[in-house]
């Protein structure tokens, strides 16, 4: 009976060049956005409302495999979408002078952070020599040594006061070590005791008397000096004060002026101001030691390594410096940042330490930012492995996003590991759009076992490996060509060109509809057929130029499928491409080696015996075989059950076997070639080894679809070529992969010549007619087939081992019962 | 005229030392002389006799200055304290003599301070006292240390207040006298090692006498680079002397002490009117 088989036209689709509207890529106005959308509009849609959406939790994960251009692809689709937004602020670290530890944050208008910086630096470099005019003025020791001479003015009136008194007394006042006390008189001069001793007692008590008013009094009047100090220190601050004021104060109201329109700067200075007032002398103290430090040692001294100062006024005046944390001045619209190196501190920022006599010493200028801060007001772009694999960084990133604000810790002060006193920052409010780029694997893993993922990042932009195969695709693909030429400065490419590599596209996603949009791999097509063209001496590449790029590329990557060749056409594998065989058939399979893939057959035998109805699967028993495989020869055992022993018990035992296949097998494809052999060896009838046969089987016996379709005809093919085309040599595939045939031109030429052939299957029964030349056989309302078909010799098989094994165990049960 | 020696030689200075800011300026200037003349310094310290006997007294108390407690005053621990300060007084005056690079010794002595001190200065060749020690004294008025040798030293004593330094111009009292020509030599030696520029105030009545010290005076200062302002004042009262020493400026005075109307009180008023260090010529 004849089977259809496939013609030329359905193993190939091509490019239909009367479509394009020019003769070479120079022609066309060039995709160089890659953004724009070259057949990725549901990653596009995606985007634009995971970018446009304000509210929390709606960070995008871009999933696709790898090469789909996803980080250039989001990277420009963000550029351009954020490009107009609105600058965010600069942000700024300065000393908290209320806190030591906690540097204070300042937030400020875009490009204003600098300008501050420049302001503070300048006041810095002032101060010193301000404070020294006015302290060092007359005006200013004038006063000074005045206020000091009104305490000494007072308490010499105090010693004056007492001293009158006590000569009234014929005492006198006399300085000891650590005091004063009183002493009695005899003739202006100090009375020895024994004097004392010789007056009468009326003369001593009196003396003692008066002595003791003495002290009374002077301890009254010496109760006050604290008091008086206080005060006189109290004037003395008011001074300082006032004359430090006078020679900063309009340093600071000049800048304060220029930033007046935020208030935290103004604030910022208030507290600047008081600082420096309170601390002028010390100030004026450093200044003037390092001055004589200069003297003796020469300049330079003083200066620490990595230019942290290590004494000195510098040292002081460090800390009204500002550190611009994040200065947006150059920004244009939102910032969009990718961190490549995404370590936790990369990602937070850091606070850095230098080394200095045996310690490591930091203060707020040594705070570093994070790409958060960078990105912050726009967008990040990270890796989602890179960010898996650094320690931390996805916890801390999390964080970052929950909080809403970025925390600079150390990863061990965040994991509480440790409780030395070090910086602690005020965070910095965060307003940022992460977009993670990864693989369909991580992010469903994410999504699976981290519940703050799937709070953290609601939109996932799917980017898909394929589109439709329509004119409008194919003029964007190939302005995405013409951009790709553009920028990699490339030949132009003729229309045929531009036609042999939408036609390897669909090839590449196997279906002749569909047109891949793995961009670099049509990237790296591109660039070497731009090589061959060169080879070629073209101007302009061409089909030819594509194709040996092609060609080249497999000849590069094919060297395991040429021995593989070479192991059958030497006999080593054996793979028979003619005659017949009971309980033999050619399988394909697929072996992937990376990013090439390639098809060879292999033979299936299948064995059958009397026995209590199992088909045992050698792979499997052997820990060589894969569940979906498993699964396969289970289902093909389901069928056979159901359609020729549903009323009578199925009484053999089959074995089936991938033969010479030692590298283990997954897949279902090969359970239509694995039934196919077992009918044969059930029923007897041989099977045409002219042909091999790749499909999947459900329980009802259809064909069903299977992968890499075009890799296991063309292996049987070049198996077939090598040996020698008979005419008679062809593969059965499953009828719904017709679509996806993307074949090889030598295989279709072979087609069209009749030397090969393709035969599409619905069902088991055509597969059998086809591969045995008899009919399969409909049955009756009895269930009975027509004798002489392929179901009819099977079922009679069948029929045949049942009796036998009835008949076994009766003769067993008799002769159990005798003994 | 007897033609004196035009020279001026030290060997020793002395100077009492009690940890107040007068004596310590005077130990510094004592340094600077002592290193221009080649001298050796010799710092004294006196234990007050009558502060360890007050410590005999049972119902004398010590009031402190800060605060106004009272307590005991205990005799060993007074003694003690005042080795811990002349030990201290020692260190200080070993790092000032090192400083200039000069030859010192250091003196501890038990008695009244002003008796210990004149007695020590009958064998130095000049005394610097501060002004005002640690008795309780206005500033400007002299303690009874340096009443003590104002009225009763011998040779020269320099008498300086904190803060006072060698400046211009070095003022000579001259009368005309033996001693006042000896002042005169000390000053004219002084303002060549400082540099400092010479006034006389000539102290005589009538012009006469005037042309006569004038005389003398050429004489004396033939052949010296420096030549003199001299600024005449009639009548030896200590105002005028003062005002007249005020308006040149707060250079060093010499005064020859032999005017009977510039001794006893008179010269401490003198003295302790003026913000000039005081060279006393005897």
């Amino acid at each position: 009976m004849k089977h259809k088989e496939l013609s030329p036209s359905q193993l190939y689709k091509e490019c239909d060049l009367s479509q394009f509207s020019f003769e070479t890529t120079a022609e066309v106005k060039a995709i160089k956005d890659i953004s724009r959308g070259v057949g990725q509009p549901r990653a596009v849609k995606a985007l634009k409302f995971g970018v446009g959406i304000r509210q929390e939790g709606y960070n995008i994960y871009a999933l696709g495999p790898s090469g789909m251009g996803k980080h250039t692809f989001v990277r420009e689709y963000l550029y351009r979408q954020l490009k107009d937004a609105p600058a965010p602020s600069d942000y700024c670290y300065v000393n908290n002078f209320e806190t030591q530890g906690k540097p204070s944050l300042l937030q400020m208008p875009k490009g204003r952070g600098h300008v501050l910086a420049q302001d503070m630096e300048k006041l810095v470099q002032e101060v010193p020599n301000a404070l020294k005019g006015a302290f060092e003025s007359e005006e200013y020791q004038n006063r000074m040594q005045a206020m000091q001479q009104e305490f000494k003015e007072y308490q010499q009136s105090v010693f004056d006061d007492l001293q009158k008194k006590a000569k009234e007394k014929n005492l006198t006042l006399i300085k000891t070590p650590t005091g004063m006390a009183f002493a009695p008189l005899r003739d202006e001069e100090i009375m020895p005791p024994d004097e004392f001793q010789k007056l009468s007692e009326e003369e001593r008590r009196k003396i003692e008397k008066d002595m003791e008013d003495m002290q009374k009094e002077s301890q009254r009047m010496f109760q006050k000096f604290p008091a008086w100090q206080r005060d006189i220190r109290k004037k003395i601050n008011e001074l300082n004060n006032e004359v430090a004021l006078y020679a900063l104060g309009q340093m600071i109201d000049d800048i304060r002026d220029k930033h007046k329109d935020i208030p935290a700067v103004s604030r910022y200075l208030d507290a600047v101001q008081k600082d420096i007032i309170e601390s002028a002398r010390v100030i004026l103290e450093s200044d003037r030691q390092q001055e004589e430090g200069h003297r003796q040692v020469g300049s330079g001294f003083l200066a620490g390594a990595g230019g942290m100062e290590s004494g000195g006024t510098a040292q002081i005046m460090r800390r009204y410096r500002v550190n611009v944390l994040v200065d947006n001045s150059r920004t244009q619209g939102a910032p969009v940042i990718y961190e490549d190196n995404p370590t936790y501190a990369n990602l937070v920022g850091k606070v850095e330490h230098q080394p200095m006599m045996g310690a490591l010493i930091t203060d707020f200028t040594l705070i570093k930012q994070g790409s958060l801060h960078k990105a912050n007001g726009g967008a990040l772009i990270l890796d989602a492995h890179k960010v898996l694999l650094q320690p931390g960084a996805w916890d801390g990133l999390k964080r970052a996003l929950i909080s809403r604000q970025v925390k600079i810790e150390t990863l061990a002060e965040m994991f509480s590991l440790i409780s030395t006193i070090s910086l602690d920052p005020e965070p910095v409010p965060l307003d940022v759009k992460v977009v993670l780029v990864g693989s369909p694997l991580l992010y469903y893993l994410l999504k699976e076992y981290d519940p703050e993922f799937a709070k953290l990042f609601k939109v996932a932009a799917d980017f898909d490996v394929r589109m439709d195969w329509n004119d409008l695709h194919q003029d964007l693909f190939a302005q995405f060509m013409a951009g790709v030429i553009e920028n990699e400065e490339l030949r132009p490419f003729h229309r045929t060109g531009v036609g042999r590599i939408l036609e390897y596209s669909a090839r590449r996603v196997q279906d002749q509809k569909k047109l891949s949009t793995h961009v670099q791999s049509i990237t790296d097509l591109m660039r070497e057929a731009d090589y061959q063209a060169g080879e070629n001496g073209h101007e302009v590449a061409t089909d030819e130029d594509v194709q040996k790029a092609i060609d080249a590329s497999v000849y590069r990557s094919d060297l395991m499928r040429e021995r593989s060749r070479e192991s059958i056409v030497r006999g080593i594998m054996l793979i028979d491409t003619e005659g017949l065989q009971v309980g033999q058939v050619n399988g394909l399979v697929v072996i992937s080696l990376g990013d090439f893939m390639f098809g060879r057959p292999n033979r299936i035998t299948a064995r059958v015996r009397l026995g209590k109805g199992e088909v045992i699967d050698i792979e499997r028993e052997a820990k060589l075989s894969g569940p979906i495989h498993s699964k396969g020869v289970l289902i093909l055992s389901g069928f056979l059950g159901a359609k020729y022993a549903s009323d009578t018990p199925l009484s053999l035992s089959a074995s089936l076997v991938l033969e010479q296949s030692y590298g283990g097998v997954e897949g279902d494809s090969a359970s239509c070639a694995e039934l196919y052999c077992l009918l044969s060896a059930i029923s007897g009838i041989p099977l045409k080894q002219s042909l091999a046969v790749t499909g999947s089987v459900n329980q009802h016996g259809q064909v069903q679809a299977i992968g890499g379709v075009n890799e296991k005809i063309e292996g049987f093919f070049d198996i077939c070529r090598e040996k020698g085309l008979n005419s008679e040599q062809g593969v059965l595939i499953p009828e719904s992969n017709v679509e996806h045939l993307m074949l090889r031109r030598d295989v279709v030429q072979a087609v069209e010549s009749g030397q090969f052939h393709i035969y599409p299957v619905q069902t088991i029964d055509q597969g059998m007619e086809i591969l045995t030349g008899l009919s399969a056989g409909e049955p009756d309302e009895r269930g009975s087939y027509p004798p002489g078909t392929i179901n009819s010799e099977v079922q009679k098989r069948l029929q045949d081992l049942s009796e036998r094994r009835r008949q076994f165990s009766a003769q067993n049960a008799e002769q159990g019962g005798k003994s | 005229m007897n033609q004196v020696k035009a020279s001026f030689t030290l060997k020793r200075i002395l100077v009492p030392l009690d940890a107040s800011k007068h004596s310590m300026t005077a130990l510094n200037i004592a340094a600077e002389l002592a290193a221009a003349q080649e001298a050796e310094l010799e710092g004294l310290f006196v234990e007050d006799i009558n502060l360890l006997q007050l410590c005999e007294f049972p119902f004398v108390r010590e009031i402190s200055v800060w605060g106004g407690t009272a307590r005991f005053i205990d005799r060993a621990e007074t003694e003690r304290q005042l080795r811990v300060r002349a030990q201290w007084l020692k260190g200080i005056l070993a790092d000032v003599a090192k400083t200039h690079n000069v030859p010192w010794r250091f003196r501890v002595t038990r008695g009244g301070v002003p008796a210990e001190v004149l007695a020590a200065a009958e064998n130095a060749d000049l005394t610097i006292l501060g002004g005002a020690g640690w008795s309780m004294t206005r500033p400007r008025m002299t303690g009874s240390t340096v009443r003590t040798l104002v009225s009763r030293g011998r040779g020269l004593t320099l008498i300086i207040q904190q803060g006072m330094s060698f400046q211009p111009p070095v003022q000579v009292l001259f009368t005309g006298t033996e001693l006042s020509e000896k002042a005169l030599f000390v000053a004219l030696a002084l303002s060549r090692k400082k540099d400092l520029s010479l006034f006389l105030l000539m102290l005589v009545k009538g012009e006469e006498m005037q042309v006569k010290i004038k005389g003398r005076i050429e004489e004396i200062l033939a052949g010296q680079s420096v030549q003199p302002a001299i600024h005449v004042i009639q009548e030896p009262d200590p105002g005028k002397i003062a005002s007249a020493v005020r308006s040149h400026g707060p250079g060093p005075l010499f005064i020859p002490c032999e005017e009977p109307r510039l001794l006893g009180e008179s010269l401490q008023e003198l003295i302790s009117s003026l913000n000039n260090p005081v060279f006393l010529v005897r």
